[in-house]
């Protein structure tokens, strides 16, 4: 039985402006799982991870990292800003020092942590992020795909619990895009949990674990990504295509070519496989019906 | 701007230490200013255009183009110096005269002018040493080290990282300006420029913000620290600088016994 590593309970939060942003949203994340956020433009995420972060402050309800209350003193917060790392969505914003390698080092200075141990984790992130040609370029040299990869980079060096990323694949050409979901399939298997928010329904089901679904300023549904993309009604209210994968399954099945109990595949792959067996229970009954 | 920053990452001198070529650049712009002689003053100009050119590699057409920018603004804040007005007219070369009064040039007022723009542009080309070879965050590594206040640094050093910011923002703009006809006639283009003006700095600042989250998000504590690239020194620099700076001190000195004017 996993463990719950960040809460919300019952968060509210209205911006300086009056925009109501977060309207009693509560949410669990297991340790070491891929959750994925949905949701419309404007539905909160990004005011979400804000909290997670301790950047913003819920003006009603609480965030509680592995267990304890974020307090919002000096201490408090520190610790859960190493522990859960935020990815901003436009890494522009995020990305300030002249190149790559002291933009990478930030992070980890601020932990107090020696210099040669800094110098190895953003040598380890540079690596892990394979943007090792990049070390002493100026940040404004870059692509958009390439600051990407930096600002993610900038936060692997802080080597945090949690690692949030705000709509990793968004821009991105679906080459880069695999190459973040690479990525992310390595650090989640060194047991970092991950979050990210995506406007992108085939990589949530693929890949995700759980998924949180939500539209202004709520959560409004929750599941394993074969329940969650089953609820039509659910789409339908969060604005949500269903996943190719999925549509062709469940047509395959209504027309036979998949047996009505089967899984339903998570992958490409999985489905060929799955077409590949039908493919070969088909021949094998028509063997056994030639006398 | 852009340019420059390019050459300052690309040039030949780029992996030589900062802190030589910020000690060269910044002995010879002392003798420069110190030692008020038009000779010293072209022979800085023609170092500064040799290391420029020939040392850095910097295209020649280039840093003739750079220096023709102040040269501009130079020749009319010289004018004021060279022409003097006077009711005597005789001590002029040349001269109009409007009801008693001559406007004009006198040979004083033109060595003062000759002078001051020989100095002015050695000056710059010191400057301009510096920033074509050495990037904005080398520069300030070396002001560090130099004990210059840590937040005057920081502020630089975001004033920088925020000039690409907001011509990326700015360009951003004005490409959708123009692609919706925004400069298409006078009227529009005015209107369009003030727009523009006026959403580059709502999105600077709301950039502004994002930036301080951003940082907070990584435990900024409110000092910037990075680590710290090492540099090697080179000695052959070190005596080629000591060298060029002897060459001119005695250049000064034989060629006048009031070294400083
Ligand atoms: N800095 C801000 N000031 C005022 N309102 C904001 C600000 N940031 C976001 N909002 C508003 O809060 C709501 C939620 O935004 P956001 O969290 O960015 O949603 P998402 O990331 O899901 O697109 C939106 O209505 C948005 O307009
Ligand atoms: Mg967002």
């Amino acid at each position: 039985m996993s463990e719950v590593i960040l809460e919300a309970l019952g968060i509210e939060f209205t911006y300086p402006d009056g925009t109501r942003a977060l309207k009693g949203v509560s949410l669990r994340i297991f340790k070491g799982k891929k959750i994925a956020i949905l949701g419309p433009n404007g539905a909160g995420k990004t005011t979400l991870f804000l909290h997670f972060n301790g950047i913003l402050r819920p003006d009603r309800g609480k965030i509680r990292f592995n267990g304890q209350d974020v307090s919002y003193k000096h201490a408090s917060l520190l610790d859960l800003r190493k522990n859960v790392g935020l990815v901003f969505q436009d890494p522009d914003t995020q990305l300030f020092a002249g190149n790559v390698f002291q933009e990478i080092s930030f992070g980890p200075l601020n932990l107090g942590l020696s210099k040669q141990e800094v110098w190895r984790r953003v040598e380890e992130a540079i690596s892990a992020t394979e943007i090792e040609g990049l070390k002493d370029k100026p940040t404004h040299f870059l692509s958009y795909g390439q600051k990407k990869r930096v600002a993610l980079a900038a936060i692997l060096a802080m080597q945090p619990r949690v690692l949030i990323c705000d709509e990793p694949t968004a821009w991105l050409d679906s080459r880069q895009a695999l190459r973040i979901v690479d990525l992310f399939q390595k650090i989640n298997q060194q047991g970092v949990t991950i979050i990210f928010s995506t406007h992108d329904v085939d990589l949530a089901y693929s890949w995700a674990d759980y998924i949180f679904i939500m539209k202004e300023g709520a959560v409004i549904g929750e599941g394993v990504p074969e329940e969650i993309f089953k609820d039509e009604a659910l789409l339908k209210e969060a604005e949500l295509n269903k996943p190719w994968l999925l549509d062709v399954a469940q047509f395959l099945k209504k027309k036979g070519y998949l047996a009505e109990r089967a899984p339903l595949p998570k992958t490409k792959e999985e489905l060929l496989r799955s077409l590949a067996g039908a493919d070969i229970a088909c021949s094998n009954n028509r063997l056994r019906a030639v006398p | 701007m852009l340019k420059i920053d390019q050459f300052a990452y690309t040039n030949r001198l780029r992996s030589a230490h900062p802190a030589e070529k910020f000690v060269f650049a910044a002995l010879t712009l002392a003798i420069c200013l110190i030692v008020s002689r038009p000779l010293i003053s072209l022979a800085v100009i023609l170092i500064m255009a040799g290391s420029i050119v020939l040392w850095a590699g910097i295209p020649l057409r280039f840093y003739l183009k750079l220096m023709l920018l102040p040269l501009s603004f130079l020749l009319v804040g010289i004018m004021t110096v060279a022409f003097s007005i006077s009711r005597r007219p005789f001590s002029f070369l040349w001269a109009f005269t409007i009801g008693g009064f001559s406007l004009g040039i006198t040979p004083t007022g033109l060595e003062l002018a000759g002078n001051l723009l020989l100095k002015s542009l050695g000056a710059v080309s010191c400057l301009y040493f510096l920033s074509l070879t050495t990037p904005v965050l080398e520069i300030l590594w070396v002001l560090k080290k130099v004990k210059t206040p840590g937040l005057f640094l920081e502020l630089m050093l975001i004033v920088y990282r925020f000039i690409f910011v907001l011509m990326e923002t700015a360009f951003k703009i004005y490409i959708s300006q123009v692609s919706r006809w925004g400069y298409a006639s006078f009227k529009t283009s005015y209107l369009s420029l003030g727009w523009l003006a006026a959403n580059l700095f709502t999105k600077s600042y709301y950039h502004s913000q994002i930036l301080f989250n951003a940082l907070s998000a990584r435990c900024y504590q409110g000092e910037l620290r990075v680590l710290e690239m090492p540099y090697t020194f080179s000695r052959k620099n070190f005596a080629l600088v000591a060298l060029l700076e002897l060459a001119l001190l005695a250049l000064a000195w034989w060629t006048g016994d009031d070294i400083f004017v």
